[in-house]
């Protein structure tokens, strides 16, 4: 239990999505104008990934390990998320249209999201048990929720502020990622075993 | 953009009037917009097949099209400006989202700790996953009937108002 | 096509509308792996490559591919380009395949591929696309190296460090170092560093295009056809 704890926390925290692997960049600063939005785009993300991450285990496990097709791994892993991507937007209508109009938008964006395959990636070299890999996962995208809703939050602030035009928009938002990513950097300090 | 912060602001246009209920099309905001990869991911811009398809912008506006009581005497075309809770698109998200996650790894917990193989954690989660998309139905309708979901009317769209995205 | 055209191809994917610092896409390998100069330029080579490979089959078979489908299918060339050049530079750059990584597989997931797939290649003949693939890839690759060299010099020292270990023998000349090694700043090899300088370099960008009377771009694809 307390592994299980120690991964999530890392996985969280000290090797974050966004400011340590350098993943989901394009929704990162597309998709943070407004907080609500951000948590949107989080919890659907944290959604899709987890669910990819239970399916790229299972085929990696008993297709291309069984059958030793590691080399389609890229393919598979793409069209593996691709479907959970639509999995998950079938459902959300099926289970509420109400809920689908509002949280629609967001899914589409999460298939070429870089997180979602590079978490995928990740968990196979890390040689995890199904429940390991899936809380890694999970864990993950909690992780980069939680970035987007604090970027989203230092964004909102800076809407309202004057910006000189030619840091105006994306370069001003690396800056303050850049800093954001100074401050996690001082989870490095937590031992993750 | 929104100057209340409890209530978050859009923009739809009526598309048609049946008897005392007004349907309602979102205009395309710019959550995409902003996304520097709008062009390649189909949402953002209009796409080359106006009439609609599978995964054109055409067809998911259309797929989110919603219903208002006609009290305010609405005609087809007009642009109204609808306003939703701001929790309320947290709340959706956590219901859709949130439930069935947390009854899948409860679940996945709960089958390794007692089984610990890997295809007994597997079919648990898969059934925790599917309890909780039907709890999420059921905690969704219960917030569509209080109102919390679908957007309410705030007032008619001035001429040039629009509802874009911030620079920052 | 008029050669003009062609010239037009060729500067805006190397400088005018470059993917990195004009459009903005491809950012995730741009910050993550630029750790070195050497790292940027291998990156981008293999994202070049890709793209150019990508750009060309979609042009091939551009009037087969119908709208409704034409994510999934550009997204399985590019993941099969992507699975060519991974084994490829398994068997055959084996020290650089092991930096990049975990980032050979992820260049599926790039948007500037797909960008450049939905904008240009679908709609333009054979040659154009191919040489637009291969420019835009050319124009990631310098904005990588300048990433890189920029956080190597300043976090590091040095230039082109281990360029002959990652590219082959023939590179030991470029191997150069620029400051003393106790006068780096490590953070610029560090994430933070990433971002900064990447910000930076945008702003670096938009003032050389004022400069030159150009509209600063905020981001987005653009067509250049």
């Amino acid at each position: 239990m307390k592994d299980f704890a120690l991964m999530m926390i890392g996985a969280a925290l000290v090797n974050n999505v966004i400011l340590a692997r350098f993943l989901g960049l394009c929704s990162f600063m597309g998709v943070t104008t407004r907080i609500d939005t951000a948590a949107g785009m989080g919890l659907a993300t944290t959604f899709v990934i987890t669910v990819s991450s239970m399916a790229d285990w299972a085929v990696q496990h008993y297709l291309l390990d069984a059958y030793g097709l590691g080399y389609l791994r890229t393919v598979t892993f793409i069209l593996v998320i691709a479907s959970a991507v639509q999995f998950t937007e079938l459902t959300i209508k099926k289970v509420s249209p109400a809920l689908f109009q509002m949280l629609g938008i967001y899914l589409p964006l999460i298939t070429t999201n870089c997180a979602v395959l590079g978490v995928a990636l990740l968990l196979v070299e890390g040689h995890m048990s199904f429940l390991g890999a899936t809380l890694f996962g999970f864990a993950s995208a909690l992780g980069y929720s939680l970035v987007m809703v604090i970027f989203a939050g230092l964004r909102e602030r800076l809407a309202l502020a004057e910006v000189p035009r030619l840091f105006a928009g994306p370069p001003l938002g690396f800056i303050v990622a850049s800093l954001l990513a100074m401050a996690f950097m001082g989870f490095s300090g937590i031992s993750t075993g | 953009m929104s100057p209340d912060l409890h209530t978050v602001e859009g923009i739809a246009r009526v598309v048609d009037i049946q008897g005392a209920t007004a349907w309602l099309e979102p205009e395309q905001t710019s959550s995409c917009g902003s996304c520097a990869s709008a062009s390649s991911c189909g949402a953002g811009a209009r796409d080359a097949n106006p009439a609609g398809g599978i995964g054109t912008v055409a067809n998911r506006i259309a797929a989110r099209r919603f219903a208002l009581d006609n009290a305010g005497g609405l005609h087809v075309g007009e642009r109204v400006v609808v306003g939703v809770a701001e929790r309320a698109l947290i709340r959706a998200a956590l219901t859709a989202y949130g439930l069935p996650l947390a009854t899948a790894l409860t679940a996945g917990g709960i089958a390794e700790s007692t089984w610990g193989s890997d295809l007994a954690t597997m079919a648990a989660m898969a059934g925790g996953l599917g309890f909780g998309l039907l709890l999420a139905r059921l905690v969704a309708r219960r917030l569509s009937v209080r109102g919390e979901l679908a957007p309410h009317f705030l007032r008619r769209a001035k001429p040039g108002e629009t509802c874009g995205g911030s620079t920052t | 096509m008029s050669s003009s055209n062609y010239k037009t191809i060729v500067k805006d994917g190397l400088w005018d509308n470059n993917g990195v610092f004009s459009m903005l896409l491809g950012m995730c390998p741009a910050m993550a792996m630029t750790t070195s100069a050497t790292n940027g330029f291998g990156m981008g080579l293999a994202t070049a490559v890709v793209m150019a490979a990508s750009s060309l089959l979609v042009a091939v078979f551009r009037k087969l591919i119908t709208p409704e489908v034409r994510i999934p299918v550009y997204i399985l060339i590019v993941a099969a380009m992507v699975t060519l050049v991974d084994l490829a530079m398994n068997a055959w750059m084996h020290e650089l395949y092991k930096v990049l990584g975990l980032f050979i597989p992820l260049i599926v997931s790039n948007c500037l591929p797909l960008a450049r797939l939905e904008a240009f290649a679908a709609k333009q003949p054979v040659l154009p696309s191919f040489l637009d693939g291969l420019f835009m890839g050319l124009g990631f690759t310098i904005a990588l190296t300048a990433i890189g060299a920029v956080r190597e010099i300043t976090g590091n020292g040095t230039l082109f460090a281990d360029a002959s270990l990652l590219l082959g023998p023939a590179f030991k000349a470029i191997e150069l170092r620029v400051l003393p090694a106790d006068m780096g700043v490590l953070m610029m090899i560090l994430p933070p560093g990433g971002f900064l300088v990447t910000g930076l370099l945008v702003v670096v960008k938009r003032m050389l295009d004022l400069r030159a009377g150009k509209e600063i771009q905020m981001g987005g694809a653009h067509s250049v056809a």
